[in-house]
Parts: structure tokens; sequence; C-alpha cells
């Protein structure tokens, strides 16, 4: 038995049974030792790294496939699944990243209160949608790949699902579902027919005869919709904002970083290996599927993102743009085994960086409540820079990266992608990139705007008394201080204790926290008080209520999951060298 | 490991000084940190004087090689240390200097609250230094000037809770930072002539034409482009402008000296203004091949001089009077560089730093006594109260008017020489054919010998306004002559610092402060004995291998020429002094604070360059101003931003949002429309079809 091969997909395997294993653990667990889950979690993803390391694969960027039948020397189980899941850099730097992803949605995942029914099930999926998507990066042929292809979708939507109390949680694995099918059954479809054109499972079949080059050419046409359905390319596009927005946002995270890694890594594998062979006279056709598919992703995800008043839904359409730069660098790839490789190390960067950064600020959104609510719209963020100011400054990071700011890494991922197309002499789609980043960083910016520039409402704003909501916000003492702005965070720090705690928010908590309101050293703020005292049981709602202070015990996990990506988008952006033979390639 | 493997630890000594002091000053307290940050310097200068006698004893150069530094592609720089003569001279100069000046400090900042911090810098500044004195190549040198910098406005700025100062600081930077943009280029244009940073190697490449491998002695030509030696020249140049204090970039020093006063002595007086000097005399085997360039240079160094020389004659804040005399000395050694003798310019800048320390020194120690007093007209009858000062004062000053035996005399002596050694050279030539250059030196050894009257003339002033005379410090008049003060340094120098206590009479000269002081005065009043007693032609001789000879091949000037030279010399320096005597002692004049118009008004204010560069950065900055809101307002955010962009991208977001139905039947109608268009498009494909 040639046990070698097994090097290759051991960190899979790895996170298998480490699912099983944790799936036991969570049936025999007491609630209160519920924390040991997420340890076990990530010690398993941890080893998983290790192994990854461990079995780094030498040169080779997209490893040739062989386009021969089936391994006939009987025995010779590592050479099958050499075969299978061929190991090169593509495949080891998106694993990278997937396992990056899984262990920031894990540590998010300890910081929020989701899981709270079945902790032990929800901990398995996610280290079998990261076993998954390992293998989805590095497999070679039609049978590997759509088999870990499933087990990614199958597992994600039981995790889109798993925040019961939550009606939009439901619903979004609902649409994902009943997309994701059509998804999948495009994908098998064109697999029959490119298996049927080349009577070979292998990526980089040839068609049998020449005049089956058409059917292979649907076959790869109907399996490539099939991958920018999971990447989220336009037109397949529209699960994304809906079951971003809804998912739990630790899912959320594992979606946007770790399933559009192991979607970009096969869909290169594919645009490289699979449609050169196929392709023959319609090589340009290809090239422009994918130039339209990038364009029209490009504008509709910046497009559609200035327009949202929800941060998460914007974060997901940004997504759906990031996606587009993306696929710029898939664009007009020529084929060969070695000289994509460049490109493919430019995209492998971007998603690294793009992953980062996406996944911390679905952190902070998932990490900082109000009132029990993740926080949603834009004025919710407002007056977080001075609550919450190393959040904050970690949020701004994310988006200044996202929006492609140097010196952070997310501008270096977006110059290497332009700079490859240009050499390749793609200038409408680098131009409309370009363009498209500067009109991203108008909603990027608004975030930031929102976190230190204004206000959590103006004083006159509130003084006129005319929303019933400006009295919600006065019966919150830490507002008022923080508001004023000029009490200083001492003030919003002594303010904010009473109001903090009242997660669920009921009537009688605004009238409580009125009478203690001349605490507030404010001048305004007393007369604030007085009005708010008012008509304090008016309304209980609004984006105005103090930050929750009594996180759950684990709340530094879900901080360290906002502090590692930012972290990570600062360090890879002013050392990029430390991101070793990647950056060398680029 | 011998003592080559060692030099390392030359600037490092002061740099770990800096780190303990900086870091550990409040666990240190006040008598660790004296310790450490003057014991450190002290293993600096001893380790530099063994350096010393090994190269003059063998003549070789110490190297040593620390790793690589910047490695780019093709380009690669490596952290090479090198002491050869010229850096062995410097090194002994700023370590020297250094160290005297660090202990001075512990008295003169003794009760100041920021006293770690002031060693912090200062230990700095003197690493920085030691840095570039010893820097290899042109980027680790430039790295070294830029540290100095950053120490000079650090300490300039010192008492940042006084504007004035904070603002000092920030125009040295600033004025700095023009010439240290000329340098860099200048550093750029040296790579891509010779491809590489390494000074030794240029030198080799420029002189020979090639580079011979030290180890198999095989000789391989490089091809450099020497047409690009010119604008090298001039551009560092600039760089030495900023940093040396040469028209146009002189501003920032008499502005610095809002520092603490022994700064002033280390930083704007010893060591960091002469970098540029140095700069070029590292750098004078490319000087020397371009006469033109030269004569610029010694026709802004005579010029600086000239400037400096007069502004000085009518300065009465004491500190600025020096600050004057040290442009108008820098000018000396630039004009010396510009007339090719480099070696005499590296000697003047060695008495130099020696006189113009001590005086500083003594200023210090004047200031001390009378309690932050620094209005010379104030002043006066100092020499009773304070004999050790005054004598070491009026040896300085005698020494910086150039007056024989003293070594001023013999270090400016050298550069006049050189420059008359010029004029007899530069006859006419077939590149020159009127003989231009010959006249031009001519007429710059004129201006450099009537300077050294007008030298003594501001020397013996300035000793006899602070010392001699009448006390006119009494509280009566000392109110006004506050109220005075505070009129005329405005910007510059201020009065009352609270860093020393007040009273602490005059008499009681703490010998931490005095010692110093005396061992500079000592140093260069036998100065001199440099130009004599090494073996082998003094200092001169001892730098003959490490810069350029004179230019051209010229002749050492004629024994005739050098003693008229010389006799010219005295009998200026002579004659400036008796004039002052004259008027200052004799007659006791005693000038006001600020003059009241007049010539002597443009003197005192160096000839208005402050407020046409006001005047002129004004107008500059309010026409890039209208210029940026244009584009912004205009171009920028109402064509693009509002109309072309914003608009056309929000209205497309809000028609495509609205297919974005939520329903879960018109997504999945839309991807199966998606995967149509994908087939269609192969289908339709040239060539295509199944």
């Amino acid at each position: 038995m040639d046990w070698n091969g097994l090097a290759h997909i051991g960190p899979a395997i790895v996170l298998m049974l480490g699912g099983a294993v944790v799936a036991f653990l969570g049936m025999i667990l007491r609630r209160e030792e519920g924390h040991i889950l997420p340890l076990a979690s990530l010690t398993i993803v941890g080893i998983s790294a290790a192994m990854l390391a461990a079995a780094w694969p030498g040169s080779a960027w997209i490893m040739p496939l062989d386009a021969g039948g089936a391994v006939t020397s009987p025995g010779m189980a590592g050479a099958v699944i050499r075969k299978a899941f061929p190991s090169d850099g593509l495949a080891a730097w998106a694993s990278a990243t997937v396992l990056f992803a899984a262990a920031i949605s894990l540590l998010a995942a300890a910081g929020s209160r989701l899981h709270s029914d079945k902790p032990g099930e929800y901990h398995a999926l996610v280290l079998l949608t990261a076993a998954g998507m390992l293998l989805l990066s590095r497999s070679g042929d039609l049978l590997t790949l759509l088999l870990s292809l499933e087990l990614v979708s199958l597992s994600t939507y039981a995790l889109c699902a798993s925040h019961r109390p939550d009606p939009r949680s439901g619903e979004s694995a609902m649409k994902y579902f009943i997309a994701g099918s059509l998804g999948t059954a495009l994908l098998v479809f064109g697999m029959a027919l490119f298996y049927g054109a080349t009577g070979s499972l292998s990526l980089a079949a040839r068609p049998l005869q020449e005049s089956y080059r058409g059917l292979l050419a649907c076959g790869s046409g109907l399996m490539l919709a099939g991958f920018l359905f999971k990447a989220g390319a336009a037109p397949f596009h529209q699960w994304v904002p809906d079951v971003y927005e809804g998912a739990p946002t630790p899912v959320t995270i594992l979606m946007a970083a770790g399933i559009k890694a192991a979607a970009f890594a096969v869909l290169a594998r594919v645009v490289v290996t699979t449609l050169p062979s196929s392709a023959g006279p319609w090589d340009s056709s290809w090239a422009a599927v994918l130039w339209t598919s990038s364009m029209l992703t490009i504008l509709v995800g910046n497009a559609v993102a200035l327009r949202q008043s929800s941060v998460k839904r914007m974060l997901a359409y940004s997504g759906i743009a990031h996606t587009g730069y993306l696929l710029i660098a898939l664009v007009g790839t020529p084929g060969g085994a070695e000289s994509p490789g460049r490109a493919v190390a430019g995209m492998l960067y971007y998603l690294f960086v793009y992953g980062a950064a996406a996944a911390g600020a679905f952190g902070v959104v998932s990490l900082i409540r109000r009132g029990g609510r993740e926080l949603e719209t834009f004025e919710d963020f407002a007056g977080l820079g001075r609550e919450r100011p190393a959040i904050a400054l970690c949020m701004a990071l994310f988006m200044l990266s996202l929006t492609g700011f140097p010196p952070l890494a997310g501008f270096f991922a977006k110059f290497a992608i332009f700079r490859d197309a240009l050499a390749r002499g793609e200038t409408a789609l680098v131009v409309t990139g370009v363009l498209a980043s500067v009109v991203s960083a108008a909603y990027y910016l608004r975030v930031i705007m929102c976190m230190y520039g204004s206000q959590r409402r103006s004083a006159t704003h509130r003084q006129s008394g005319a929303a019933p909501a400006v009295c919600a916000g006065a019966s919150r003492p830490g507002e008022i201080s923080g508001a004023m702005g000029q009490t200083g965070s001492a003030g919003a720090a002594t303010g904010s204790a009473p109001g903090a705690g009242s997660g669920s928010r009921p009537e009688g908590d605004a009238a409580a926290s009125a009478v203690q309101m001349p605490l507030s050293p404010a001048p305004g703020g007393t007369g604030a008080a007085a009005g708010g005292g008012r008509t304090a049981g008016d309304h209980a709602s609004g984006p105005d209520e103090a930050l929750d202070r009594d996180a759950p015990e684990c709340s530094w996990a879900a901080e360290l999951a906002i502090i590692i990506p930012a972290a990570a988008v600062v360090v890879f952006g002013v050392f990029p060298g430390l991101l070793g033979d990647l950056i060398s390639r680029m | 490991m011998g003592l080559g493997d060692l030099i390392f630890l030359i600037p490092m000594f002061p740099l770990a000084g800096f780190l303990l002091s900086g870091l550990a000053g409040g666990a240190l307290g006040r008598r660790g940190v004296s310790l450490a940050s003057c014991g450190l310097p002290v293993l600096s200068f001893l380790l530099a004087v063994g350096v010393v006698s090994r190269i003059a004893g063998s003549g070789a150069t110490i190297e040593q090689d620390l790793g690589r530094w910047i490695s780019a592609g093709l380009l690669e720089a490596r952290f090479v240390l090198r002491a050869d003569r010229l850096s062995a001279a410097m090194l002994l100069v700023v370590a020297g200097v250094g160290t005297l000046i660090h202990i001075y400090s512990t008295g003169y900042m003794r009760h100041d609250r920021g006293y770690a911090r002031y060693f912090a810098f200062l230990n700095l500044f003197l690493g920085s230094m030691l840095l570039l004195v010893m820097a290899g190549d042109l980027l680790l040198m430039f790295a070294g000037w830029e540290m100095v910098g950053l120490c000079s406005y650090l300490l300039i700025g010192f008492w940042y809770e006084k504007d004035a100062n904070a603002r000092a600081g920030m125009k040295a930077f600033v004025f700095n930072r023009i010439g240290d943009l000329g340098f860099l280029v200048g550093i750029f244009l040296t790579y891509y002539a010779f491809g590489t940073f390494d000074s030794a190697r240029i030198r080799e490449i420029a002189c020979t034409g090639g580079v011979t491998d030290p180890v198999t002695g095989l000789f391989r030509a490089v091809p450099a482009d020497l047409s690009l030696v010119p604008l090298i020249c001039l551009c560092l140049f600039v760089g030495a402008t900023g940093k040396s204090a040469q028209i146009p970039l002189f501003v920032w020093l008499p502005d610095a000296m809002a520092g603490p006063t022994p700064v002033s002595a280390l930083i704007h007086a010893a060591t960091m203004v002469t970098a540029g000097i140095y700069m070029m005399a590292r750098l004078s085997f490319l000087y020397a091949m371009t006469p033109e360039v030269m004569a610029v240079v010694a026709t802004v160094g005579a010029a600086t001089a000239l400037l400096g020389a007069i502004a000085a004659l009518t300065q009465t804040d004491i500190k600025k009077a020096l600050a004057c005399s040290t442009i108008s000395q820098l000018g000396y050694m630039v004009l010396g560089c510009g007339a090719g003798a480099f070696s005499a310019s590296i000697f003047h800048l060695v008495t130099h730093s020696f006189f113009k320390a001590a005086l500083f020194l003594c200023a210090g120690l004047a200031i001390h006594a009378l309690g932050g007093m620094q209005d010379m007209p104030g002043m006066g009858g100092l020499r009773r109260r304070m004999p050790w000062t005054y004598g070491a004062a009026a040896i300085s000053a005698l020494a910086l008017a150039g007056i024989p035996p003293l070594s001023g005399f013999f270090s400016k002596d050298a550069i006049l020489v050189g420059t008359l050694g010029r004029v007899m050279s530069d006859g006419p030539s077939p590149g020159d054919p009127g003989g231009f250059l010959a006249i031009l030196y001519a007429g710059l050894y004129i201006a450099g010998t009537a300077c050294e009257a007008l030298t003594a003339f501001y020397a013996v002033r300035w000793v006899a306004l602070v010392f001699l005379g009448e006390d006119r410090s009494a509280p009566a008049t000392g109110m006004e002559a506050g109220g005075a003060v505070a009129v005329s340094v405005g910007a510059g120098a201020s009065v009352a610092r609270g860093s020393y206590e007040h009273g602490e009479g005059a008499g009681k000269e703490p010998a931490t402060m005095l010692a110093p002081a005396v061992a500079l005065a000592f140093l260069a009043a036998i100065g001199s004995t440099l130009a004599m007693i090494p073996a082998g032609g003094g200092l001169t001789g001892f730098l003959a291998g490490a810069v350029a000879g004179p230019v051209g091949g010229a002749a050492e000037p004629s024994a005739g020429a050098n003693y008229f030279a010389a006799a010219a010399s005295a009998a200026m320096a002579c004659l400036g002094a008796l004039a002052a005597w004259f008027v200052y002692i004799r007659r006791g004049h005693v000038p006001a604070s600020v003059p009241a118009g007049g010539l002597r008004a443009v003197s005192f204010r160096l000839f208005h360059f402050d407020a046409v560069y006001d005047a002129a950065g004004a107008a500059v900055l309010r026409l890039a101003r209208g210029l940026c809101l244009a584009v912004d307002r205009i171009l920028l955010d109402g064509l693009l931003v509002r109309e072309a962009f914003g608009g056309g991208a929000r209205r497309l977001g809000e028609i495509l949002r609205r297919t974005q139905t939520g329903t879960v039947n018109a997504y999945a109608a839309l991807m199966v429309f998606g995967a149509i268009l994908i087939l269609v498009c192969l289908v339709l494909a040239p060539g295509g079809g199944p």
C-alpha cells in the first residue's frame, strides 16, 4: 500500500474524523461544558493546518493533469489518490485560505450565542464543510469534484438553517438549497455531457472524436455555470445577498471567505486545464463568457451595494463585486501548466486578503450587538468609534482594505490582478475595475464615516422630540453622554453601565434609565432626559440603544476573530513577503 | 576578533545609550542617565583612538561588512562601515568633541525636567553622526544624514512647550528637507552612472575606469556614464547647502539656536552642519572632475562666508552672533572644497569644531550665570566674575579671528592658499580661453581675505560685549534688556527657560561645564600643530590619500605665494581686531538690542532672506490651493463624482436593486437564462456549433 498519496488529503481526512468526534462530543457533553467544542474544533483545524504545511507542495503551481484513462497497475492506491487529488500550489494556498476562514468562523461562533441548542452538530458541520472545501480545491476529476462540492453544499444548507430562533435563517437556507440544487443540476448535466464526449473523468480529458468537441463545449459550459454559481458571479449571484444576510454571521464568514476560495480554486483549475483542451475553436468565446460575467459581476455588485441600508447586505454585495475582480484574473489566462502561474498567484493572494477582510468585517457585525441584535443598518454603526475604539479601528482597516487602500493588503491584491490583466491586454476590464473600486469607496467609507464622523444622533435632532425614536434614545444614559460629545469617554463609560444588560429591553427599563439620567454630567443630557422620561413608554425599538456589554464569556474569541484578520490585512499589506512562494510568483 | 571587527561598536555605543536613556531613563535616575550617556561616548572615543592609531600606522582602510541591508532586484546595498583616513579624522572630532559636550550637558541640563529625554536624543545624534561618518556607501550615509537631521529637529524643539522653539525645529527640518531632496537625487544619479552606492568603488570606477578584484588582482572595466558627473556634483552640493547652511538654504541655522546651548555647540557648530563638507570631501574625486561645478561651489561658499560675517557684525543675541559666524566659517570650508583644497577644508572643519564649540560652551556658561539672559547689550563685565570662562572664550575668539599662532589662522590660511593656488594654475586654457576661472578665483580669494577682517571684528566684538566693559546686567537695566530681547529675538532663542536655577551666581562655574570649555579652548589654541606635527605634512599629508589633491595637476602654491597669503590674512585679521578693539573696548560702544534701520537692519535680519521666503512660499501655497480647489471642486467633485460617476452608479444600482425581488423562482429563472446564454454564446462562436 502506498501511503504517500494520503498526505495530500490528510488535512481533509483529519477534518472529517474530527467532525465525527465533535459530533459525538456534542452528544455526551453537558451544557456547561459547551466551551470544549470550539476548542476541540479549533484544535482539529490546527492539526489540519499543520498537516497541510507539512505536505506543502513543491514547485508545481497548477499540476498538469493526466489526460489518460484509469490507473492500471493494481495496488497503487497512492497513485490513484494523487491523480484524483493533485497537490499543487493552487490547492495548497486555497486550502490555507479555507482553513483560515474556518478558524475565524469558529472563533466568531464561539463569541456569539447562536449555537445554543445543538452545538455538537454545528461544529461538526463546520468541520465537514471545511473538509469538503479542501477536497474541492484539489479535485482533479469529475467524481471527486462532484462529491466534495456536494459535501460542501449540503453541510452549508444545514449550517444556514442552524439559527432556528431567527426565521431569516431558515429562509436563507431554503433559498440557498433551491438555488443551489439548480446550480448542482447544471453542473451534473454538464459533467454528463463532458463524460459522454471524452469517456474520461479526468478534468484534462480530450474528446474521443473531433466531432465531439461541440458536445464537450456544452458540457464545459454548463459546468462553468455551476462553478460561477458557487462563486457568486453574475448572472448566478442573486442568492448571495439573501443567503449571506439570513445565515448566522459565522456561517457567512465561512461562505464568504472559504467557499469563495474553494470555488475559485476549482474554477481556475477548470479554466486552465479543461477549457483549452475542450474549446479548440471556441477559445475566444470562453474568454468572452468569463469577460461578460466578470464585467456584469463588478457592475452589479458595486452598483447595488451603493443602495443598501444594511451593512451585512452591503458586505454581501461587496462580496459579489470582489468575485468580479477575481474573475478578471481568469479572463484570458492562457492554457498550459506554467504560464498561468502568475495570474493564479495573484488570484490566490486576492482570495486570502479578501477572505481575511470580509471575515473580519462580518466578525464585527456578529460581535457587536445593540439590544441583543446584531448591528444591521449603517446608523447602528454610528458612534462605534467612541464606544469600541479598537473594534472600530479594525473595521476601518477592513473597509479600507476592501476599498483597496495602500498600504493595506487589499491594495496590493487589486494591484496584482489589475497589473496582470493589463499585461494580457484586458484594458476595458481593468478600467472598469478601477472605476468600480472608486465607486466602492462610497459605501465602504460610509461605514467609517458612520463610526467616527456622526454622533449617534445629533443633540438638536433629539431636542426636537419629533420622532419617537428620539425619546427611546434618551432613555439610555450612555447614549446621551456619548452623543453630547463633550463629556468624553469617561461619561460614556459610567453612563452606559445602567443601560447595559438590557438585552431584551423591557418597557420598564427605559423609564428606569430615565430616572438615572441626572448621573449624566452633560446639562443637555439632563434636559433630553426629562423629555425622554415623559415619553419613555412610547417607543422601545430603533437603532439607538447602547452597545451590549454583557457579552458571552467567550467574547475574547470573537474579538480574536476580528483582530487576527485585521492583523493579516495590515501585515500582509506591509510585509507581503511573508506570504512566501505566493508572492514570489506574482 | 581584531579591531576591524569591532568598529561597528563605535556608533553602536551611543545608540545603545539612546535606547538605555530613552527606554529606561526613569528607572536609571539622573545619575544613571549621566553615567550611561557620558560613559558610552567615552568608550566610542577610545575605540576611535585605537582605530585611528591603527590607520595612521598602516595607512590601510578598516572595513566591516555587516551583511545585506537593502536588496531589490539588481539593486543591492550592504551595511558596510569603513574607516579610512578621512573618516578617522572625523571620528576623532565627532567622538571627542561629542564626549566633552555630553559631559558639559550634565551640568547645563542639571535641573531640566526632560533630562533623560535630552540625553537620549543627544546619544542618538552622536550615534547617527558616527554612522554618517563611517558609512561605506552613500545610502547608509544618507540614513545617517537623515537621522542627524531628525535629532537636530528634536533637539532644537527640545523645549517644545514654547511655540517659537517648535517652529524653529520645524523650519530647520523643512529647509534641510529641500537639501536632502538634492542629495537623494544625487545618490540616485550616482547609482545610475556607476551602478553602485559604495563610495570606494565609485572612486575606483571614476578614477581608473574599472574595478580591481582585491583577491585575484584582475582588473575589470566598468562602463560608467561620466557625463553625468557635473549633474551629480550639483545635486550633492544642493544637499550640502541644506545641511551646511549655505546660500540659499542657510536661514534655518540662526533659528536653530532655540535649542539648548550644548546642542548648538555640538550639532549646529561642531559636527552636523559640517556633514555637507565631509560629504563633498568624501566624493572629492568626483568634484575634481568638474571644474565648472567647483567654481559654483567656491562662489557659493565665498558669498556665504561674506554674508555670514556681515550678519554677525550686528547680531545682539549671544548665540545668534555665533550662529552667523558658523554660517560664515562653513562658507570658508565650502570655498576650500570649491578651490580643490579639500584637506584644508577638513583641517578648518577640525579647528572650527574646537573653537566654535568652545565659544558656544562659554556662551552657555554666561547665559547660565545670568539666569537665561541672551542679549549681549545687557551683559558685560563677566570677566571679573568668571575669569576662566573669559580666558577660554578669549582664546577661542582669537582663534576664530585668525590671529596667529592660534589654530584658526592656519586652517583658514590653508583654504586661502588653496584658492590662490587656483588663481595661479588656472591660466587661459583650451576649455577656458579667457581665463575666466582664474579671474573668478582671484575675486574669491580677495573676498575671503577681506572676510578675515570682518571675522576678527565680530569675534572681538563678541568677547568685548559679553566679558569686558561695565556690568550692564544690573536688575534695573536687566528688566529693560529682557524686554528688548523679547522683541529682538522673536522666533529664535528665548530668554527664560526655567531650565537653570536663577540667581545661581556667576563665578560659581560648575567644573563639569568649565572643564570641557577650557579643554576645547586649549585644543583651539594648539590645533595649529595639526598642520605640522604628524610626520609627513601634518593633517593635510595625513589626508592626502583620502581626498582628491589639487585639481588639474596644479602644482602646490609656491613658497612666495604661501608667505604672501599668510601675511595678508594675518594683517587683515589684526586690522579687524584692532577696529573692534577701538570701537567696543576703547570707546565702550554698546549697540542697541535691535538696530534702528538702514544697513544695520539689513545685516541684522540676514539680508531679509526670511521675509522673501515667507512671501514667496505664501504666494506659491495660495496658487497651489487655488488650483487644487478648482480641480477638486469643479472637476472631481462636481463633474466626475456628482454627475458622471456617482449619479450613474446610483441610478444603475437603483435599477438593478429592483431585479433583486427576493423570490427564489425569479433567481432560478435568471440562472437558467444565464446558462442558456453561455451555451448560445458558445454555439454562435465562429466556426463552432455542435
